[in-house]
């Protein structure tokens, strides 16, 4: 029986999993849950690129649920008006997140389509990056890089808005990912996107987050 | 090639090649200390014949493979779960026995073989919900429902597919 196994063979075998799969493995039973909060995995949610992290993309020392090496995109706003079935807008919603960064939708899996709402995830409230992989130097290179970008489409018009890191409410180096996360929505909110009239949700696909703001009525 | 005799934990002796035994690093060490090869069983108490002769059929099949690297910080690398063709076919036992070699394994202190092992099982799990890992390890939903609502959202597009 896999629970009777020793805390460290567990913890052995629950490191092998990838981000996605660790948080399917936080739902499973509370015993995982608090092996998962232990420092051995805070420690992997993180990039952590030995090599010359500084030509690649992505950060050093950033939290993995926001984003990807190859596109470089840190965290994507979605927004849609949702007129129809709120599943449609969803599919359309992350069509249009594919569109922006480039990928051929054609060539998506149904798999890649697949959505899991993480707006509870306790990963969600670790600290967006990992001082304790950082040098001083490194998270200046960080800072330089950052910009938020979000995604919106309201009346039908496709708008990408970047929010600079002085936008947000608390520097970056203190920040945890659910705030980052909901600045980007106050932001939102500021920008004209009514804040009793939008639903957010924080999700995970492929292996980027995606918090997608709905609007629940049709634009005035 | 000099032999040695291992006796399982339900008093069974099997002979094995030193140099199979020897993947073992507990065993390794125990012969070091030693010094010379032992005339009598060492005893695994741990272990019984089942699973022993299964992890001596392991160690029998990579007795020439390459000392693991040494210890590495491999923690916040990204792991792999690729496991060769022979490990592959080698794991293909029921959960009980699974366990039980992983359990061996990490007593004996064969790295390679409770990595194989541990990557079987995370394959298990890779790719499903927490509903179905549940199912496949027959592991009950200790959550409260509150607790388990809490952490678990609907998932409302997958109704849709």
């Amino acid at each position: 029986m896999i629970l009777t196994l020793p805390t460290e063979l567990q913890t052995e075998i629950l490191s092998f999993l990838s981000l996605q799969d660790q948080m399917s493995a936080l739902m499973v039973c509370p015993q995982w849950q608090t092996l998962l909060n232990t420092k051995t995995f805070t420690k992997t949610r993180y990039f952590d690129c030995p090599e010359d992290w500084r030509k690649s993309s992505f950060p050093r020392g950033l939290h993995r649920l926001l984003g990807d090496e190859e596109y470089g995109f840190l965290l994507s706003l979605v927004c849609r008006s949702s007129r129809g079935a709120r599943a449609r807008d969803n599919r359309e919603a992350l069509k249009y997140h594919y569109t922006a960064r480039r990928v051929d939708i054609a060539s998506l899996q149904q798999t890649d389509y697949s959505y899991q709402d993480i707006t509870e995830c306790p990963f969600l409230d670790d600290p967006l990056i990992n001082p304790t992989l950082l040098e001083e130097k490194d998270i200046k290179v960080w800072m330089n890089r950052f910009c938020l970008r979000i995604f919106t489409n309201t009346s039908g018009e496709d708008t990408v808005d970047n929010i600079k890191r002085n936008e947000l409410g608390k520097p970056l180096d203190k920040i945890t990912v659910r705030e980052l996360i909901n600045s980007a929505v106050e932001k939102l909110t500021e920008r004209g996107m009514p804040e009793e009239k939008a639903k957010v949700t924080f999700s995970y696909v492929g292996n980027e987050v995606v918090v997608f703001a709905f609007r629940t009525s049709t634009i005035v | 090639m000099s032999q040695i005799t291992l006796l399982s934990s339900d008093n069974v002796e099997m002979k094995v090649d030193k140099e199979v035994a020897e993947r073992s690093i507990l065993i390794k060490n125990m012969l070091e200390d030693v010094g010379e090869t032992p005339d009598q069983a060492i005893p695994i108490p741990n272990v019984n014949e089942g699973v022993l002769r299964k992890v001596i059929e392991w160690c029998e099949h990579h007795r020439n493979d390459p000392p693991p690297p040494a210890d590495e910080d491999s923690d916040s690398r990204k792991k792999s779960t690729d496991i060769e063709e022979w490990d592959q076919k080698f794991m293909q036992v029921d959960q009980e026995m699974l366990f039980e070699i992983i359990l061996a394994a990490n007593y004996l202190d064969i790295k390679p073989l409770l990595d194989v092992g541990c990557k079987t099982v995370a394959n298990m799990i890779k790719g499903k919900s927490p509903e179905e890992i549940r199912k496949t390890f027959n592991i009950q939903n200790d959550f409260t429902p509150e607790e388990e609502d809490q952490i678990r959202r609907e998932n409302e597009w997958a109704e849709d597919r």
